[in-house]
């Protein structure tokens, strides 16, 4: 008999091993060999439960004041994780940017523009907290999903603990991780020696990787960005990187965004003011904006109209399209 | 048979070491106890949200939030140092004291950072840190900036109005955010000898005088100019506020 009620005791302290019959175990995520490893925090390891507890956070209108607005308003699937539009605060504010694309920030050693923001776990918090995103506090995002479906169960199986701003962030960003993109046109030709590539792709290619224009210098590596911060010259009221350094040197200082699927995800530059890659390659090729202080690679190219055309060519063939169909990144909803 | 009895004393060294959480614990004397008190005052007199106040330029302000992080609480006795409590948040709408359960020890001094030190700052994730603790997510309550990440050591904020005309409305906002690692200020406060054992109590005041925020000798502030910092926005406003913030606390 006291056999029987010592193996009940047991099984009742187990039972948080196994919330509600879930069954968590490691993943890993489908990345090119020729990107580099991810370093995943210790702590945060890819399991199945986390990847889900961050899609449905990733879905989830209770993040935001009015549960009507979830990361995914501005990060949408079909626009490689952006959301169309010039400006994607809520509300138009001083320091409101176009929403940047989410692929590949396995990758990414810093987050937010101006790179203020060590870790993916942590940057989870600024959409949530930001009052002209999400504007809400996580107490109160926590009273909301302890009381709606199986968040608590989740949590619990995914990291082992309650729901809180702990697992909250952490599986917001094991979401995000797995949000690859590496299976482009320009992939299978440079890196899996397709011969599916036109004579006006290889031209722009070419341009691309060139001294002439100098655009690899700063979109550079697998991710078609060097991650640092540079001066195009356009003039408006977004100080840009000096907002965090403090430096009148850093005014108008944007960090360079990363080339893939970047026919997807216009409007372009930090404030989407052109609409189209034809407009961006014009404006690099006259020089760039009118700042005395811009990068001094931003220059006359004096490229020729099928130079340009070619250019945008390129740009094209970068677009993953089985990354921005891929049904694994949309919520359940949207399966 | 001698594996059954073998099997019982494990299932009861087993729940008594489940039940041994329930039992009461045995009375003990109660530790030491070090209570700061911080009292908001403005002009000598406690500070009133509701109270309009008049600064050096002749301009009327309302202090309608202070709130302010202190860190690294140490007690000193000669070269010995005791960390009484690694952070605390004041908040002026709902005022605690700091109540610290000690250790038996002597004293002659006390010190605290008014912020939050570079070693907990940047590249900190508060989420961390349980609720209960002020550093954390919940605990920071709109102290933490997620931008750019890392603490805001003080905020005080309010409404002014430049005229100085008798029942004038005050119209326009002041808020000053200040924070980043180069405006952490540590404070030493002499307390005399302070001997407590075990059942000891002592209670320390420390005055916070918010009009030396806008009105000390050296650097009084205009709001006409300076009525806006979130840090990164005018750094150097933002220096000044730190400054004339600091020396607002009064050891009594």
């Amino acid at each position: 008999m006291r056999i029987v009620v010592f193996f009940f005791l047991l099984a009742g302290i187990l039972s948080g091993c196994a919330e509600e019959g879930l069954q968590d175990k490691p993943i890993s995520f489908k990345q090119p060999h020729y990107f580099p490893p991810i370093n995943f925090p210790e702590g945060n390891e890819p399991t199945l439960l986390r990847f889900e507890l961050g899609k449905k956070l990733f879905y989830e209108v209770k993040l935001s004041k009015n549960e009507d607005q979830s990361c995914a308003s501005c990060h949408r699937l079909p626009a490689a994780f952006t959301d169309g539009r010039a400006f994607s605060s809520f509300h138009e504010n001083e320091f409101a940017r176009n929403a940047p694309t989410l692929a590949n920030l396995a990758w990414s050693p810093y987050f937010m523009s101006e790179g203020g923001v060590p870790t993916l776990e942590l940057q989870a918090l600024g959409p949530i907290h930001e009052k002209h995103e999400l504007s809400l506090s996580m107490e109160e995002v926590i009273d909301r999903l302890k009381s709606s479906s199986n968040y608590s169960a989740l949590s619990k199986a995914a990291y082992g603990r309650e729901l809180d701003a702990f697992t909250i962030t952490r599986a917001l960003a094991c979401f995000e991780r797995a949000l690859i993109s590496g299976d482009s046109k320009f992939d299978r030709y440079y890196f899996l020696k397709s011969n599916d590539y036109s004579d006006l792709e290889k031209e722009g290619m070419a341009l691309f990787f060139s001294e002439r224009t100098q655009c690899s210098s700063c979109h550079a590596g697998p991710f078609f960005t060097d991650y640092q911060f540079y001066i195009l010259g356009l003039e408006d009221a977004d100080i840009g990187l000096e907002r965090k350094t403090y430096l009148a040197s850093d005014r108008g200082k944007f960090k360079t965004p990363t080339l893939r699927n970047i026919e997807l995800t216009a409007p372009y530059m930090h404030n989407g003011s052109m609409s189209s890659l034809e407009e961006v390659v014009s404006f690099y090729n006259t020089g760039g904006g009118t700042r005395s202080t811009k990068d001094a690679r931003v220059k006359s190219l004096n490229l020729l109209k099928e130079e340009e055309a070619a250019l945008v060519a390129f740009l094209k063939t970068l677009t993953d399209w089985n990354f921005v169909q891929n049904e694994k990144f949309l919520s359940a909803e949207e399966d | 048979m001698k594996m059954k009895i073998v099997n019982n004393y494990f299932f009861v060294v087993l729940l008594a070491l489940f039940l041994g959480s329930c039992g009461e614990e045995s009375p003990q004397t109660p530790k030491p106890k070090v209570h700061l008190k911080f009292i908001p005052t403005y002009n000598g007199e406690p500070l009133s949200i509701d109270s309009v106040y008049t600064n050096s330029f002749g301009q009327q302000l309302r202090v309608e939030n202070v709130q302010f992080y202190l860190s690294n609480i140490f007690a000193h006795n000669g070269s010995d140092s005791t960390l009484l409590k690694q952070a605390f948040m004041f908040t002026l709408l709902e005022p605690k004291t700091l109540s610290l359960n000690v250790s038996p020890q002597t004293f002659s001094s006390l010190s605290f950072g008014v912020g939050v030190p570079a070693n907990l700052n940047k590249n900190v994730d508060p989420s961390q840190y349980e609720n209960s603790n002020p550093l954390s997510v919940q605990g920071s309550n709109g102290m933490f900036w997620y931008w750019n990440t890392g603490y805001i050591f003080v905020k005080v904020e309010g409404r002014y109005e430049l005229t100085g005309t008798p029942n004038a409305p005050l119209m326009d906002s002041y808020s000053y955010h200040t924070g980043d690692d180069p405006l952490y200020r540590v404070l030493h406060f002499n307390t005399g000898n302070v001997s407590l054992a075990e059942g000891d109590a002592r209670t320390f005041n420390i005055e916070v005088a918010i009009d030396s925020v806008f009105n000390r000798p050296v650097d009084p502030i205009d709001l006409s100019i300076d009525n806006l910092t979130h840090t990164t926005s005018n750094f150097p406003l933002a220096e000044r506020i730190t400054n004339n913030f600091v020396s607002a606390f009064h050891f009594q």
